[in-house]
């Protein structure tokens, strides 16, 4: 073994447990790829092994010698080195100038830039990537600037090459001409760990797989034809718990949301990232958006809220065009569970009490002329808290100190009673435990039956199969099908999903 | 109640950094007992002692109040400075040519300085609004400009000629506000401010945006508040704030009149008043007053001790640093001994 991490805890600081008793090794030349949802804790892991993130427990071996890494340079010297999530690139330097940062070649003290671009445009050669090694850097792709951050490992020549989530905002193109050069790499016996949740491409090019979920190792497997995306999906998601809530087949009202040809066209890269997007959710149902996750569904939300203008098409709430509307405009018409609940959903800093009342602070009885009625506000927190079991100690306790499952109830107990006809829900249920869980659950069902429209976004199939009324599946910006989970099967979906044919 | 702790911080942090302070002064060959005994009795000591602090910490308040309500809504405002120049060189100037009965005049003045520095923090606010222009570099680069074009108006077209330094002329006798057993009324008046501002900020609905929009913005965008008005609005109201305190120091303070130099520290002064009272508006008037202290006892050390009033500067760094630093160090042991816990959990 060239890498050994084992029994990995880490804690971030006060009480977010980011990895338990995680076991991971490398083979030398291999290409191991570690999958998992977000949050998962794939770039702790690796932030670890590359001393970016001191392991809270836990020891590594590097050629069966323990060591501590405590700081990039010393995983540098160890041999390994780390391309981050976010490109960290001086934008008016030349590429190669960004590859031999901090470590120049130098005479009597002198840069020597005629040596440094041949040094790096040799390197660049050798290992086949194609860079214009004198161009300036924020003039380059980001696929560009991916290179020079992976000349600049190799310039310090490392052994073991780790890539956050390399493809995340690559082109389709772009991802093939970097698995080219990564097998080249592999060739040339660097040994590499891909960190993706694109399982197709994690099954075309790895060796190995490593699946984390929720912090804890899952399992690893050799990619040896045995392993296939469907049962990949389901180790990084999980086996997930059937609703008790009893489903019946409801006659659906009239349309509440429909969204028509909606595109948005990436700014900095000319992407597209939604392509003409159809879809309407009708009042008393609820209508599941699936897709491998990357693909346009969190653009999509984006969106729908009013954050971002989509380049063309129009969206109708309740028969009105908000598509010109900005957050403020649409939330008299809808309510938002938004994924990330710590940036988005809350104020985490701020107090149960004033996280409850955003939104509803826009109307009375909270709302008086200039006024907040704090009497009002805190009769309505404490009746929320009570309704919606949320477990604290009162309305005037920070948000940041309740568990994960307590904080995503009071997000759902805000949006919920804000009573609106359409109800959009971004992964809601994701990194809580089995009983708030099934707690939201019981709370999509509720709406739907109350004769809410329900958008559900959810990158797990069994969900989706069992609270969906419809479903469709996202895939590349598009809505590349419409499907009834009482008629299909939760194979087919997965299919649609990767764009294999059934 | 949770005012506990914040309290106990505070005299843990002041009584740490004093004696920090003391290492410097001995190191200065001077007792330390007499420098903060004569600290004392010139700050604090006598009533006469006590007055002058709160007239020395009156801009302090508002400059802070400025900084602490702009900081804790997001928006960094570091503009006190030249809200503060334009505030004072408007009531001054305007003090000279405007003819009002007092009564109607003083209110009048201070209230035009108060809007002078908010039409120059709202140049901010429409560079933002307009070109996505950043107010943390705005509003800095408009101290400079404000500090040259305020300079420029007292130098050349209102210059006292009689004066030794460029300066404009005295302002009209009936615009000079008094003072109520040697405290200035302007004291009073940032004390009412203060508790206008809590007002605003914890019992209107734009102060509970603002203070959302401070906590996390893009929770304040999504939950659907007016976030580009409610900046907007910030940026005048600590404008305004700033803006009287300048007005106030020409109508309340000692010379009357714009000179240059004025006020020299009063915007910096409240920037790190904001961030030791970690944006608090009673826990701003408390430090404002603290740094009025340290001010003014400071004329004292320099009498009775062989330490210059130099030193308070120093002291007063002293202070904010070892404040800061330990209040921050309270907080990370308390979540490292969290993360402790829940690691022990894991691994038993
Ligand atoms: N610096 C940090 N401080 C606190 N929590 C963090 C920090 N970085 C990551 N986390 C948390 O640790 C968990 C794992 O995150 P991460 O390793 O980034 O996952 P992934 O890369 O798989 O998406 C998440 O719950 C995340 O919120
Ligand atoms: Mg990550």
């Amino acid at each position: 073994m060239l890498v050994e991490m084992i029994d990995i805890c880490k804690v971030y600081p006060p009480n977010v447990v980011a990895l338990k008793h995680v076991d991971f090794s490398l083979e030398r030349g291999e290409i191991h790829a570690l999958v998992g949802e977000n949050g998962a804790g794939k770039s702790t892991l690796m932030k670890i092994l590359s001393g970016v993130v001191k392991p809270s427990f836990g020891e590594i071996r590097v050629n069966g010698q323990r060591v501590q890494i405590n700081s990039p340079v010393v995983a540098a010297r160890l041999g390994i080195g780390m391309v981050h999530q976010e490109l960290a690139l001086v934008g008016s330097l030349r590429a190669y100038e960004n590859v031999v940062l901090g470590s120049e070649p130098s005479r009597f003290g002198l840069f020597q830039p005629q040596k440094s671009s041949q040094m790096v445009k040799e390197l660049a050669d050798k290992f086949g990537l194609k860079i214009d090694v004198n161009a300036i850097t924020q003039e380059l792709s980001i696929a560009g600037r991916q290179k020079i951050e992976i000349l600049k490992q190799l310039y310090r020549n490392v052994d073991i090459l780790i890539l956050d989530e390399p493809t995340a905002a690559l082109t389709p193109q772009e991802s093939e001409e970097l698995f080219d050069e990564m097998f080249k790499l592999r060739d040339r016996g660097k040994t590499i760990v891909f960190v993706s949740h694109k399982l197709d491409e994690v099954l075309r090019v790895s060796d190995r797989i490593t699946v984390l979920r929720r912090g804890e190792k899952i399992a690893t497997v050799k990619n040896d034809g045995n392993i296939d995306a469907v049962r990949l999906a389901e180790m990084m998601v999980g086996k997930t718990i059937r609703t008790t809530s009893v489903k019946k087949r409801r006659p659906v009202g009239h349309p509440v949301l429909v969204v028509k040809d909606l595109t948005l066209i990436s700014k900095t890269s000319g992407k597209k990232l939604l392509d003409g997007v159809n879809l309407t959710v009708h009042a008393g149902e609820v209508v599941g958006i699936a897709g491998v996750e990357g693909n346009g569904q969190k653009e999509l939300i984006e969106v729908l809220i009013g954050l971002r203008k989509p380049t063309s098409g129009r969206i109708e709430i309740s028969g009105e065009d908000v598509t010109s509307f900005g957050p403020r405009q649409r939330r008299p018409l809808m309510a938002y569970v938004p994924q990330d609940r710590k940036n988005v959903g809350l104020a985490l800093k701020a107090t149960i009490m004033e996280n409850l009342i955003m939104t509803h602070h826009m109307n009375p009885p909270l709302k008086k002329k200039w006024l907040l009625d704090r009497n009002v506000a805190k009769s309505f927190a404490t009746q929320l808290i009570r309704d919606f079991e949320i477990v604290c100690r009162g309305p005037f306790e920070r948000v940041q100190n309740l568990s994960g499952g307590n904080q995503q109830k009071v997000v759902v107990a805000r949006e919920v009673s804000l009573n609106r006809r359409l109800i959009v829900l971004d992964q809601p249920t994701r990194g809580l435990d089995v009983a708030s869980t099934q707690y939201l659950r019981d709370q999509m069902i509720a709406l739907r039956d109350s004769d809410k429209a329900v958008l559900l976004v959810s990158a797990d199939l069994d969900e989706l199969m069992d609270l969906s009324d419809r479903i469709y599946v996202m895939r590349s910006g598009h809505i590349v099908a419409e499907l009834d989970p009482q008629v299909v099967d939760k194979t087919v979906v997965g299919y649609h999903m990767l764009g294999v044919s059934a | 109640m949770s005012l506990v702790r914040p309290i106990s911080q505070t005299i843990l942090a002041i009584a740490f950094a004093f004696f920090v302070a003391s290492i410097f002064i001995l190191l200065h060959h001077s007792s330390p007992l007499e420098v903060y005994g004569a600290l004392y009795q010139y700050g604090l000591g006598s009533w006469f002692s006590f007055s002058n602090t709160l007239n020395a910490a009156f801009p302090l308040i508002l400059t802070g109040l400025s900084a602490s309500i702009a900081f804790m809504s997001g928006v960094v405002n570091l503009g006190q400075h030249g809200q503060f120049l334009w505030g004072a060189l408007v009531c001054a100037v305007l003090g000279v040519y405007l003819k009002l009965p007092s009564w109607l005049g003083i209110p009048a003045l201070a209230v035009l300085g108060g809007l002078s520095g908010a039409a120059w923090a709202g140049l901010a606010a429409f560079f933002k609004r307009k070109y996505k222009m950043d107010e943390f570099i705005s509003t800095l680069m408009l101290n400079f400009l404000a500090e040259y074009m305020t300079l420029y108006l007292a130098t050349y077209p209102f210059l006292d000629p009689k004066a030794y330094v460029p300066s404009t002329r005295l302002i009209r006798r009936e615009y000079f506000m008094t003072n109520i057993f040697d405290v200035n009324v302007a004291f009073f008046v940032a004390l009412f401010m203060v508790f206008l501002c809590w007002w605003f900020v914890w019992r209107t609905w734009r102060g509970y945006e603002a203070r959302m929009m401070g906590y996390n913005k893009l929770f304040a965008t999504v939950g659907g508040c007016d976030v580009e008005t409610d900046t907007t609005l910030v940026l005048l109201l600590t404008g305004f704030l700033s803006g009287l305190a300048g007005a106030l120091l020409i109508l309340n303070g000692t010379q009357h009149r714009f000179t240059k130099g004025i006020g020299a520290n009063f915007g910096w002064d409240g920037v790190m008043i904001a961030i030791m009272a970690n944006n608090g508006l009673f826990q701003t008037l408390f430090y404002a007053l603290f740094i009025g202290f340290l001010k003014n006892g400071a004329v004292g050390m320099e009498f009775e001790t062989s330490v210059p009033s130099e030193f308070v500067l120093f002291l007063q760094s002293i202070i904010v640093l070892t404040l800061v630093g330990t209040r921050s160090g309270l907080v990370s042991l308390t979540d490292w001994l969290r993360a402790k816990r829940e690691l022990g959990k894991l691994v038993k």
